[in-house]
Formats: C-alpha cells, sequence, structure tokens
C-alpha cells in the first residue's frame, strides 16, 4: 500500500510529467487554434479549454479526442505545487526558479478565476441616449415584467439555459407557470403571409400567430449572432393563457392579467447598475483623406441614483473608465451613422492577479537567468584565463 | 506527511474547479422604466438634403437633436418661453388629420374629424414649395396651470418627405412670433449641393445668414453631381454597402435570398446594351445583338426619368436564378438597379422592385 | 595581411552599402532627384513622390525598375513622370504582373503565347531551369484594358466572397483589378490627363473666366445667353470634378502649417479657379512639368522644380526635412545591399572553416559587422520616418527578427570565435531580409496604425520584445541545425578549435597586459583543452533559449497586459495570442527536458530545431488563418514557402534521430580531433 501510495506521489512529483504535459499543451493550444476557423473564439474555449476532455463529433457521436484544458492545466498546476512541496528545498540558488514558480501558479489560477467570474458585456448608445444597464453577447433572457406601476417595471428574467424543451419554470413572483413548448437556439422569422404552406403556429396569441418559426443551425462566425426563439405557454390558476412566440427579433408583447400590465420580451441578458451613463458626444477621426480610423472616443457623463456623482468622463481607445468595480471600454462603433458607440463593460474582479503573477515571473526569470549568466562569465573568464 | 499535504491541495483544487460553474436561477428586479427607442428612418439615402434659412431676431439657434433638423429658443417677458422646431420624417407620416391631431393631443385640445379639417388648415405657398397652415390655442391653461399653449404649425409636404415646422409655447409669445414664423418659412430653401452650383457661383442659392444649417460648397467634400433617392419596402434589409455599391438590400423568401444591389458608374459605363448583356452573361445567358436587347427590355418612366427595365430568366451555380434589373442613364453617370436570386424570391419581389423605382428621385 | 583584410572588408562593405546614396540611377538632363522629393498625401501619410513611384510599382510589378521588351529601362520616378504627364506612352509599358493562367486567358492570352524565344541556345537551356524567366509575366495597360469591364465584372464577384475563402483566382483578379484602379488613379492627381497641353488650357480658361460664368448665371435664370460658353463652362468643371473624385494622391499642400486635413487633391484645387480665377503655384508647377517634360525640355523642367521647392519651403517646410530623408533612404536601399552582404559574408565564413580560418573568418564577421550597421541605421531611419517604435507591420518584424538573431551572433561571436557566430548571422541575415524583401510587395510598409494599435508605448514593449522572443528562438533553431548538419557530414564538431587560443598561440611573442582580476601576473600551468565545437554549440544553444523564454513569456505576458488595457480581457485565445504561447511552451519544455536530463546534446539539437517549426507557425502561420484580432497579412506564395520550411526542418530532425550518433561522421570512432591544443605553447596568461 505504501508503495502504491510512493508511486502515485512520485508520479506527480516527476519532472517528466512536467516535461509531457508541456508538451500535450502545446500540441492542444496549437490544435484549438485550428479548430477555431470553424467554430470561432468562444466555441473553442468552450470546447478546449474550459473542459477536461475534448469532445468532437463524429457522425454524431462525440468521442473524446484529447485531454481538454482544466484537465492539462489542473495537472500542471497539482505537478507545479507537489514538486515544490516535495522536493524544493529553499535556497539562494534556486530562488529564481521560486519566484517564476510562484508567479505561473498565480497567473493559472488568476486565469482560472478569471474564467469563473469574469463578465463581459457591452452597451450601445446613440447620442443623446441614458442607460443604466449593459447587455451580454453571449446570453440571453426572457424577461416577464410587470408594466402596470407608471414608473417602475418588476422585471423577471430567466435565463435561456433554463429554457430547454418542456421545461417548466414556476417563480413566486410570477402568477403563471411558464412552460417551453419548443425552444430554438438560432431561428429564421418569416411573416406567414410570405410561406405557403406552412404548418400550424404554435402560439396562440401575440405576434407569433402571423410568424414562422424555422430552426437554424448554430453559426459561429465572428460577424454573424444566433437569434433565437422559443414558444412559451403561460399556465395561470385557472387554466392556460396562451402560448407566445418569443425571440430576439421580436419587440416586447403585452397582455393584461387580473388587472396588472404584463410584457414578454425576450433580449440579451441584462446587467443593471445603480447609476446612468449618458453618451454626450461620439468622436471619430480618421487619417486624412483615407477610411483608416485614427481614434475613437466617447464623452459621457455617469450620474448615479443617489445624486452624488455626477460627471463628465472621456473614454478613448486605451483609456477606459474604471467604475464602481467595472470598466468601460471603447470598443467600436455601429459604422450606419456617425454617433453612437459600443462600450465594452467588463466586471472582473481578478483583474490584478495577471499584472501580479506578471512581476512575479519577470524578477523570477531575471533572477535565475542573471545568476546563470554570471556564473557562465565567471566560468568563461577561468577558462581564457587558464589557456 | 507531504502526501497529506498533497491530498489537502488535490481536494481543494477540485472543488475550486467546480464551485466556479456557472448555475442559471432565476433573478427578479425592479427598475425605472426606459424610455421608448427612437423612430427609425427607414429610407436609404445618398446625401440628405440641406436645408437653408434666415432665422429671425429674438430665435436663438439650438444644436439639432437625431430627430430635429433645426432647433431654436424664443425667449419673452416674464420668463415666457416658445419652441421653434423643425423636423423632416420620411413619407407622409400618417396624413395631415394624424399630424394636426398628434399636435392637438399636445396641447390637450380635442382631435378633429377630416370635415373639421380643411376649416382649420390655410394653405399658402413659399418660394420653398406649397404650406399647410394651422394655428392652434389650448382652451385649458396647460402651462404650470396659468398659463395657455399655443401652436403655429406648417408642413411641406414633398414627394418622398414632410417637413414639420412647429412654433409652440406661451400663447401671448407664440401669437406675436406669427408673422417672424411667416418670414422664417419664406425664407427656405431646400436643396441638394451640386459641385456646378457651387463652382460656378454661390450666387444661386438664397443668402446664407450665419445661423443656416449647413452651407452649400460641398467641393471639398466632392459629392456627386446626382444625389439619388429611393424608398425601400420594410421587407428588405439592407446590407452594409460594398466597395462600388451605392445601396445595397437582402430580400428574403423561403426560396432562398436574393440580392438587390444600386451601383452607380461614370458616364455611360459601355452603353446600355453592353451592360445588358453583362447581366445576361452573370446568369449564364447567351449575349443578343441590339435589335433583341431591344425587344427583351421596355422602359419605364418615372416623372422625366427613363429607365430601361429587363426581365431575364438563367442559371448559375446555385440553379435558377432570375435578374429583374433596371439602368437609368444620368448626365453624367448611369444607375444599375439589379435585383438577382433564386427564381422564387424575385418572382415574388417583382412588384415591390417596380413599386421601388417608381421612388426614385434623382435630385 | 590577416590583419588588413577584415578591415578592408569592413570599408568595402560599407563603400557597397552607401553606393546608393551617391551614385546617381540614371544619368538624365532633367532633375528627377528634385522631382521624387516633392511630398504628397497618401493614405494618411505625407511621403515623397519618390517613394510613390518606388511603392507603386513593387506592387504592381514585383519590381522597381521597368524594363521594355527592348531592353530599354527607366527607372521609377521616370515611370512615375511618363503616367503622370504622358499617360499614352506609359500605358505601353509592362508594368503589371500577371501569374494566374486563368487570368491570364481573361486577358486572352495563352501561357503559349507569351513564351519569351530565346535567340541564343544558351538561355534556352537555362530557361529550362528557370533561371531566366520561360514567359513574359509583365503586361502594359494597353494590353490589358480591352478585358477591363470583364477584370471589373470577376473583381466584383470576388469582392463578395469573404477573403480568406476566396480561390487563388479570385485574389489574383481582385488585386489586378485594384492594380488598374490604382494606376488609373494616379494619372488623375497631377493635370488633366486628357489634354496634352494643360497648361495652355487653363491659361485660356482664365481668359475667358469672367465672360463663361456669365454665360452660366444667365443660363440659370433662363436669360439669352451664349449656350456654347455655357457648356463649355460644365464641362471643365466635371472633368475637375473626376479628378478631384478619381485621384490618389493629395498633391496640394496647406497654405500654412503642418495640418494634414489641409492637403487637398489637385482637382479641388483646380475647382478653385473658378472662384479666384488664379492659377495657384501648385497647379501652375505640374501643368508647367507637363509641358516640359513632353517637350524635353530639361531647363524648363529644372527651374519649375526648384522654384516649386521654394514655395513648399514656405508651406510645408517642417515636412520636407523627414521627406528628403526618405528619398534619401530610398535611393540607399540599405536592407537589400545588406542582404547581399550577409549573403556574402556566410560563404565566406564556411570558407574559413575550411582554409585560412583566421584571415577569412574575421574578414565574415567584419562583413556582418558591416551589414549590420546598416540595417541598424536602416531602422533606426524608419523609426524616424515613422514616428514609431521598430515594429509596426509585418514587414518590420521580419526586419527586427533579422536584427536581433544578426545582432546576439555577434556577441555569441565575440564570445566564442570559432565562426559558428558569423555563419549563423549571414544566414539569419541574409533569410530574414528575403524575407522582408517579397513583404515589401504589398504596397507602403511605412503605413499607419489603426486606432487600437495606436499606442507607441505598447509597440515599443511587447511587439518589440515579443519578437526579440521570434528572432532569439529561430537563433536557437539555426544553432541546432548547425550541429546536426555539420554533425552528420562532416569532422567538425569534436575539433578544439578556438581561434582566441590559436591567435594567442602564434603571437606568443607579444607581451599582453595581464588581465587585471587576479592581480597576480603569474599564472597557473596549463590546463587540460577547452571545449569542442559541439559542446560550444550546445552551450550557445542553451544560453540562447533561456534569452529566448524570458523574452517570448516577457513578451507575451505584455501583450495580455495591453489587451487588458484596452478592452478589459488580459486573454483571449486569439491565433498570434496562441502561438506566441506555443512558443513559451516549448521553450520552457526545452528548458526542462534538459534539466531532467531527458535530452543531450543532439535531444537540444533536435528540440531547438522544431523551435523554428514553432516560431514559424506563430509569425506566420497565425496570419494565413485569417481570423482574429491579429489577421493583417495575407499571404499567397508564402504559404508554399512556409509549408517547405516546416518540411526541411523535420526531416532535418529525423536525419538527426535515424542516423545513429555513432555513425555520424564527427562522432565515427576512427574520427580523432584535430588540431589538439599544442601543450606548452601558450602564451602567458592574461
Amino acid at each position: 500500500m505504501r508503495n502504491v501510495i510512493k508511486s502515485f506521489v512520485e508520479f506527480f512529483v516527476s519532472l517528466k510529467l512536467t516535461v509531457v504535459l508541456l508538451a500535450l499543451s502545446a500540441l492542444m493550444v496549437f490544435f484549438a487554434t485550428l479548430d477555431q476557423t470553424q467554430l470561432g473564439v468562444w466555441g473553442i474555449q468552450h470546447k478546449w479549454f474550459q473542459s477536461l476532455i475534448v469532445l468532437q463529433n463524429i457522425k454524431g457521436l462525440p468521442i473524446p479526442i484529447f485531454p481538454g484544458g482544466y484537465f492539462l492545466g489542473g495537472l500542471l498546476l497539482i505537478n507545479l505545487v507537489s514538486a515544490h512541496i516535495y522536493r524544493f528545498k529553499l535556497s539562494w540558488k534556486k530562488s529564481g526558479i521560486f519566484i517564476t514558480h510562484a508567479g505561473l501558479i498565480v497567473l493559472l489560477v488568476g486565469e482560472l478565476l478569471s474564467g469563473v467570474v469574469q463578465r463581459e458585456s457591452t452597451m450601445k448608445l446613440d447620442e443623446g441616449d441614458t442607460k443604466n444597464y449593459s447587455e451580454s453577447t453571449h446570453y440571453n433572457e426572457l424577461a416577464i415584467i410587470d408594466a402596470t406601476d407608471p414608473e417602475f417595471d418588476n422585471v423577471v428574467a430567466i435565463p435561456d439555459a433554463l429554457l430547454t424543451n418542456d421545461a417548466s419554470l414556476q417563480y413566486a413572483k410570477l402568477p403563471f407557470r411558464v412552460v417551453v413548448k419548443a425552444f430554438y437556439p438560432n431561428a429564421f422569422l418569416q411573416m406567414r403571409n410570405q410561406v405557403p404552406n406552412a404548418p400550424d403556429s404554435l402560439a396562440t396569441m401575440g405576434v407569433g400567430t402571423q410568424v414562422v418559426a424555422t430552426p437554424m443551425p448554430l453559426t459561429y462566425k465572428e460577424n454573424e449572432a444566433n437569434e433565437p426563439a422559443a414558444f412559451i405557454e403561460l399556465i395561470g390558476r385557472e387554466g392556460p393563457l396562451g402560448t407566445y412566440l418569443v425571440s430576439t427579433q421580436l419587440r416586447p408583447q403585452s397582455f393584461e392579467l387580473e388587472g396588472k400590465k404584463w410584457q414578454l420580451v425576450f433580449r440579451p441578458e441584462r446587467y443593471y447598475t445603480h447609476y446612468t451613463v449618458t453618451l454626450e458626444k461620439f468622436s471619430h477621426d480618421r487619417y486624412a483623406g483615407t477610411d483608416i480610423a485614427k481614434n475613437f472616443s466617447s464623452k459621457v457623463r455617469l450620474q448615479t441614483d443617489d445624486g452624488h456623482t455626477d460627471r463628465e468622463v472621456l473614454i478613448y481607445m486605451n483609456n477606459p473608465l474604471r467604475f464602481d468595480g467595472l470598466t468601460y471600454y471603447q470598443a467600436s462603433f455601429d459604422p450606419s451613422n456617425e454617433h453612437n458607440t459600443v462600450l465594452q463593460v467588463v466586471k472582473n474582479p481578478s483583474w490584478i492577479l495577471p499584472y501580479v503573477a506578471c512581476a512575479m515571473l519577470f524578477t523570477g526569470l531575471i533572477i535565475q537567468f542573471g545568476i546563470s549568466l554570471i556564473a557562465f562569465a565567471s566560468k568563461r573568464r577561468r577558462q581564457n584565463a587558464h589557456a | 506527511m507531504s502526501t497529506h499535504r498533497l491530498q489537502f491541495l488535490l481536494a481543494t483544487l477540485t472543488l475550486l474547479t467546480f464551485a466556479g460553474c456557472r448555475d442559471p436561477k432565476i433573478t427578479s428586479y425592479r427598475v425605472r422604466k426606459e424610455a421608448p427607442p427612437k423612430m427609425p428612418l427607414v429610407s436609404s439615402e445618398g446625401n440628405a438634403p440641406q436645408l437653408h434659412f434666415k432665422a429671425p431676431n429674438g430665435w436663438s439657434e439650438q444644436p439639432a437633436g437625431s430627430v430635429r433638423v433645426a432647433s431654436f429658443a424664443i425667449s419673452g417677458t416674464d420668463g415666457r418661453k416658445a419652441d421653434m422646431s423643425v423636423t423632416q420624417f420620411p413619407g407622409d407620416v400618417g396624413g395631415d388629420l394624424a399630424n394636426v391631431n398628434r399636435w392637438r393631443g399636445q396641447i390637450q385640445l380635442a382631435p378633429l374629424n377630416e370635415a373639421d379639417l380643411p376649416k382649420e388648415v390655410h394653405e399658402q405657398d413659399f418660394p420653398a414649395g406649397h404650406f399647410s397652415l394651422i394655428d392652434m390655442v389650448s382652451d385649458k391653461p396647460v402651462i404650470e396651470g396659468k398659463y395657455h399653449s399655443r401652436i403655429l404649425g406648417a408642413w411641406l409636404k414633398q414627394p418622398d418627405r414632410t417637413w414639420f415646422f412647429k412654433l409652440s409655447g406661451d400663447a401671448d409669445l407664440v401669437a406675436a412670433q406669427k408673422s417672424a414664423f411667416e418670414d422664417f418659412l419664406k425664407s427656405l430653401t431646400i436643396s441638394a449641393p451640386t459641385v456646378t452650383d457651387s463652382a460656378l457661383g454661390g450666387t444661386t442659392n438664397s443668402d446664407v445668414s450665419t445661423s443656416s444649417g449647413v452651407a452649400a460648397s460641398g467641393a471639398d467634400t466632392g459629392a456627386g453631381a446626382h444625389t439619388v433617392t429611393w424608398i425601400a419596402p420594410t421587407t428588405w434589409s439592407a446590407k452594409p454597402l460594398g466597395a462600388m455599391r451605392k445601396g445595397s438590400f437582402s430580400v428574403h423568401s423561403d426560396g432562398g435570398e436574393a440580392d438587390l444591389s444600386i451601383i452607380s458608374f461614370p458616364g455611360d459605363a459601355g452603353g446600355v446594351a453592353e451592360n445588358l448583356n453583362r447581366w445576361r452573361g452573370q446568369i449564364q445567358l447567351a449575349t443578343l445583338d441590339a435589335a433583341a436587347l431591344a425587344a427583351s427590355s421596355s422602359t419605364i418612366a418615372n416623372g422625366n426619368l427613363r429607365f430601361t427595365v429587363v426581365d431575364y430568366s438563367g442559371t448559375t451555380a446555385s440553379g435558377p436564378t432570375r435578374l429583374i434589373g433596371a439602368i437609368l442613364p444620368l448626365d453624367n453617370e448611369t444607375y444599375f438597379f439589379k435585383l438577382m436570386g433564386p427564381e422564387s424570391t424575385v418572382s415574388q419581389n417583382k412588384q415591390a422592385f417596380m413599386d421601388f423605382l417608381k421612388t426614385v428621385q434623382v435630385r | 595581411m590577416k590583419r588588413v583584410l577584415p578591415w578592408i572588408a569592413f570599408v568595402g562593405a560599407l563603400a557597397f552599402i552607401l553606393s546608393g546614396l551617391w551614385i546617381p540611377a540614371t544619368h538624365s538632363a532633367f532633375d528627377l532627384e528634385g522631382f521624387g522629393r516633392i511630398p504628397v498625401l497618401v493614405n494618411g501619410r505625407i511621403k515623397p513622390l519618390d517613394t510613390v513611384a518606388r511603392t507603386s510599382l513593387l506592387e504592381f510589378q514585383d519590381r522597381q525598375r521597368v524594363y521594355l521588351r527592348d531592353q530599354t529601362e527607366f527607372t521609377p520616378l521616370e515611370w512615375l513622370l511618363d503616367v503622370a504627364f504622358r499617360p499614352e506612352k506609359a500605358d505601353t509599358y509592362p508594368t503589371f504582373t500577371i501569374d494566374n493562367p486563368e487570368v491570364l486567358t481573361l486577358i486572352g492570352k495563352t501561357e503559349e503565347d507569351l513564351k519569351i524565344h530565346y535567340p541564343d541556345t544558351a538561355r534556352q537551356v537555362l530557361a529550362i531551369f528557370d533561371f531566366v524567366p520561360k514567359i513574359d509575366r509583365r503586361f502594359s495597360y494597353e494590353t490589358i484594358f480591352p478585358s477591363f469591364s470583364e477584370i471589373e465584372r470577376q473583381a466584383q464577384l470576388a469582392q463578395a466572397v469573404e477573403a480568406q475563402q476566396r480561390t487563388p483566382f479570385q485574389r489574383a483578379v481582385l488585386a489586378l483589378y485594384n492594380h488598374l484602379v490604382s494606376y488609373q488613379q494616379i494619372k488623375y492627381s497631377f493635370v488633366s490627363p486628357d489634354t496634352p497641353d494643360f497648361l495652355n488650357e487653363l491659361r485660356n480658361l482664365q481668359a475667358i473666366l469672367p465672360k463663361g460664368l456669365e454665360a452660366v448665371r444667365a443660363k440659370r435664370a433662363n436669360q439669352p445667353h451664349d449656350e456654347q460658353l455655357a457648356q463649355a463652362m460644365v464641362e471643365i468643371v466635371n472633368r475637375f470634378d473626376t479628378m478631384s473624385r478619381f485621384g490618389s494622391l493629395f498633391t496640394v499642400p496647406p497654405q500654412h502649417g503642418e495640418d494634414k486635413a489641409g492637403w487637398r487633391k489637385m482637382g479641388q484645387e483646380l475647382l478653385d479657379v473658378f472662384k479666384t480665377s488664379e492659377l495657384s503655384p501648385p497647379i501652375q508647377t505640374f501643368a508647367t512639368l507637363q509641358k516640359a517634360w513632353r517637350t524635353g525640355d530639361s531647363d524648363l523642367f529644372n527651374s519649375t522644380v526648384a522654384r516649386y521647392h521654394e514655395h513648399l519651403l514656405g508651406t510645408v517646410g517642417e515636412q520636407l526635412k523627414k521627406t528628403n530623408g526618405e528619398v534619401r533612404f530610398n535611393m540607399a536601399q540599405p536592407f537589400y545591399q545588406s542582404m547581399i552582404i550577409y549573403a556574402l559574408a556566410f560563404l565566406i565564413a564556411i570558407a574559413g572553416w575550411v582554409v585560412w580560418p583566421e584571415a577569412l573568418g574575421r574578414s565574415a564577421f567584419f562583413l556582418i559587422l558591416a551589414a549590420y550597421l546598416a540595417t541598424t541605421a536602416g531602422i533606426l531611419t524608419r523609426m524616424w520616418l515613422e514616428g514609431r517604435p521598430p515594429v509596426t507591420n509585418l514587414y518590420s518584424s521580419a526586419l527586427f527578427v533579422g536584427w536581433v538573431a544578426v545582432g546576439l551572433c555577434i556577441i555569441l561571436e565575440n564570445i566564442y570565435e570559432n565562426g559558428v557566430g558569423t555563419v549563423a548571422a549571414g544566414a539569419l541575415g541574409f533569410c530574414t531580409l528575403m524575407i522582408a524583401h517579397h513583404l515589401s510587395f504589398g504596397g507602403d510598409t511605412l503605413e499607419m496604425m489603426r486606432a487600437v494599435l495606436d499606442s507607441n508605448f505598447w509597440l515599443g514593449t511587447h511587439v518589440v520584445v515579443v519578437t526579440m522572443g521570434y528572432g532569439s528562438t529561430f537563433l536557437a533553431g539555426f544553432l541546432g541545425l548547425i550541429y546536426i548538419l555539420m554533425g552528420v557530414f562532416t569532422k567538425w564538431l569534436p575539433k578544439q578549435f578556438d581561434r582566441r587560443a590559436l591567435r594567442r598561440a602564434e603571437d606568443s611573442t607579444v607581451v599582453r597586459v595581464p588581465f587585471k582580476k587576479s592581480g597576480a601576473a603569474q599564472s597557473p600551468p596549463p590546463t587540460p583543452s577547452p571545449e569542442t565545437n559541439g559542446q560550444a554549440i550546445v552551450r550557445m544553444i542553451y544560453g540562447i533559449i533561456c534569452f529566448a523564454t524570458l523574452f517570448s513569456l516577457v513578451g507575451t505576458i505584455l501583450g495580455g497586459i495591453w489587451a487588458d488595457q484596452s478592452w478589459g480581457r488580459f486573454w483571449g485565445w486569439d491565433p498570434k495570442e496562441n502561438g506566441a504561447l506555443i512558443i513559451v511552451i516549448w521553450n520552457s519544455l526545452i528548458l526542462h527536458a534538459r534539466w531532467g536530463g531527458f535530452v543531450k546534446a543532439r535531444g537540444m539539437a533536435c528540440l531547438a530545431v522544431f523551435g523554428n517549426v514553432v516560431t514559424s507557425w506563430s509569425w506566420f502561420g497565425t496570419n494565413m488563418l485569417g481570423i482574429g484580432l491579429h489577421s493583417y497579412g495575407f499571404m499567397d506564395a508564402a504559404f508554399y514557402w512556409l509549408i517547405a520550411f516546416v518540411v526541411s526542418q523535420v526531416v532535418i530532425i529525423a536525419l538527426a534521430n535515424i542516423v545513429p550518433l555513432n555513425s555520424w561522421r564527427s562522432f565515427r570512432a576512427d574520427t580523432t580531433p584535430t588540431n589538439p591544443p599544442p601543450a606548452g605553447t601558450r602564451a602567458p596568461a592574461r
């Protein structure tokens, strides 16, 4: 038994494992890069890096073809940490390596944390627009809004991950159940009168009765977005209230129930803040006589709900706005007119870790190679002295 | 001893990995209502027409907004205020009655019916065109509960758009500005900048005072000799313009997607015959001689514009393809409108294409 | 002799490189250089006409000089002058390269039509092996123009397809179309192209202008007017307007100051004539130059150019410093000349391993130094011209990779003095400059940076450091190649060849100052042999890999920080980021393998050679994928070169492993190391 444990431990601390894992990691990154032409950046992240095993669809069957990022990264981390604990004795000579490896650990852990807690979204503003939310680029939500109050909306947001076929969802604030009759991750909508021989619509209320929704395969192209759609049935206390078609391509649909006004809308997931951002002016400079963008910048006004903050900020390339745990970057703009901006909003509490890691890595490597270089130089000098 | 630490570490790491997985949950929150989205402008244009005017004394120009073409603020004694706005929308925005009632609603007046409309509206001609004017006073004190509100409104209908001029605010102040309002309307000119105009003399435009909109010397921008505008059906989705396209649409149907392109070439671009044969070649049809081409095409008139229209059926690599095209020769350039795509899609949209041609305007 | 030869080589090389600066490209009565120094604004950058001429020709025909069928040749400036002022002649020069056979068919030519029939058998034979061109690849505008509408149609179709999905035909036809359009646009940038005597026409216009404007006004007001005159006015306006729309060069400088937005096209300036009735200096200058060039009046040409330069001094004098510098830089062509010197040095250094090691080896080293000075000067000049750190696009990255690699080689050679550094420097310098030369066919290499890349700080840190990482990994790989090839095929590896020691041995009569460190004048008795060449190379590889690991890791991390500052994401799994990551992983793998004792000398060399494959993937392969934030360099033939390179490296690695170590020529049992250190003949210790 002790021998089993010993060989187990020796496996994890061995340098051979490190070399093998490094080689496999290099291969994994290479294959993932090739796969990117098919799947796009997000696709490969989910398939290759944020997984334990990489599954490839061969003739409909998912076949494991390669260890995934979590597996290799995790093993490398274990290998690194255990080797240090088990083998290395603290000494000045090896201090460079210690610091380097420590930096590496911080980097890996930091990236792991980022992958988990980081949240990216965008905020699109026309000049004069004010918004207090940003929208996700990958996740959508079904928002069921109680719009009775003239000033406030009470929103119940259901993430699209929960909208699987035949799901039945219940929530305390809703006086009805939501049953998903059909969910299409990407759908093509057309007016019924333009589609001859269309099958009867699943929808019984709202716009959906006039629309034909055709499911389409997911697209991974960078400049195309998937437009999901779903047929959802609302079942109240006394029975079904009707089936609606909701989609990111449709405007909000309203209905009344027991004196309350409700709205249904399927939209990108929203992240609200307690402050508003208003776009006052968007500037776009080009190089003289060309269309090449020289710089673009957005002058925005930041106002908190409690009135404590009300100031103007200029956001431009390489100069983001950091406020309240979120960072606003000048990402791009809609080229159809020159009076709008698209800001990238990033929430990443672990943002400082890569910087710390870099400092450690750099210091560690300099120390280690510095020691080697000095040793080499003095040996050379001694050699030449003897010649 | 070290193996224990190892196991501990292993456990922590595994926990970390799984703890971080996204767990979708239903959430609820309360937010302030949003402002309604702005009305989108449907038509696609080459250059927008420019408005020139002479602003009366006492009207201080405000920055134009996303919908307002021009905006003025007028102040009177005792803090009284009036606001002058100039807006334009494509088409006729619902018609005279709807717009008048919209304004009436803004000062809490009951809506008119069709029969009463001619009594309230009076028509007048100004240099810029034929205007309809209306003068309405609120019957309740709607400003701060004390003062009445008045709207002096005018609108000018053009083939593809309607211009609205609205002076609204304190009733007495607005009444005092009535002649200034009419002077303003008199001073209006609406035109598109042409190179010949600007190069050969700015005197052809009316006096441009310092508060005018945009100067007409478009020579630096190299504006085209013609401004051609059109209105596309809402079912056609606009595509980003390519390198040579002035307009680009994608027409969907269950038969597949068809492409509508609007391209302009200088001069006669080789002549109508050569271009018709070029189109024929694109759908693998044989070239025809001049007589046969003339027989295959028809001419459509739209005002003083003459389109040569053809309808060809051929094939491409993706199957049976139909091409409906129109060639519009202008004095120093030629416009090509081409709808090409799967047979069913194009045939379904043929009427829409013909209607589309009728909306084409050249300045 | 061997002391003097290296210095002769050094001076000779420098003279060769600088020759471009003072030997004129052609003898002409016309002040071509003065014309070339006239600045214009193109693509957002102010550059001299000399650059416009050279880069346009490089784009159209991969070559700067224009050669006619009857062997007459023109310099780029002469070509530009013909395009601007004598377009009917320029249209007959074969300046458009077409390689794609389908495009050739499009213009009605088959390969048979184009076969060059050499009169003498010698060249016929050479043609079979492609040492001289087999077919005509370059065509004139005149020849191509009849098929223009068809080319345009095909180009429009190709344009609609996404860039990375285009077939070779589509790419070729689109490229040809763009070249033809660029060519036409140059014609519209100076004078009205369809008028042989534009100056005269302008003078006439001035004369009739008042009456003409009257006629137009009258016509507008529907009053009686001179119809012909009015028509003529409108026609002229339309012509000037066409020029302002189609011209691509902003030829007219602003009245005062450095604001780039003040530059205008000739067409716009001409339209102003209607307002001012005056012919401004730029209009007069170019119209006069047309007259002078067409009539062959070199005196008029030269005086006009001189006067225009005075006018420019008064308006854009600040810019002239840089544009004049750029013209001299173009003339010097430091990179092309250095490329030749590097190749020469490589050959001489290899020869130096066989005979006269001292003389040839040091001469080769000095040649390298000369070329290195020239490339450094070239890179610094580019930095000055652009106002940017050294690496801003693929072209400059190639230059910089070479510069780093050669720099490291010089250090290595200084330490080891066994010729390895020189050989490596020659080969790497030549290859990188050759790659850069081919990259220059894409157009002007001093281009403006896009908004997202517009940050001198990050360009100076991340990009430079990462490129140093690339350069050093290539160097390690090349050293690995030397190890394997010399080991398998020659007896060189076990030689204990330390030139410094040999030199000291031969100069035993010269008293050397004792090495200060120990302070003692006496030395201990000579110790056993210094390392062999093989050992030296392995040590070099190790040291360079350490350097490469450090720089590629730091560079990659700096890139992550830049991304984090710019768009909030430290690591985006972009192909280029991934490529850099693979390089870092590979370099650290080599180090770990060595520390674990899993590889010895041969293994190190093989791993280092594979590093070449990894780096070339990261540098070029990722660009060819055409996706992600880094896809800014798309090449076609480059793909095949990349594959060929990768295959060659893999073959060499296979060779090293298939041939057993004791069968390597260097390690065979019968091979005894030559040149054993002569005992007791060493000079007193330094």
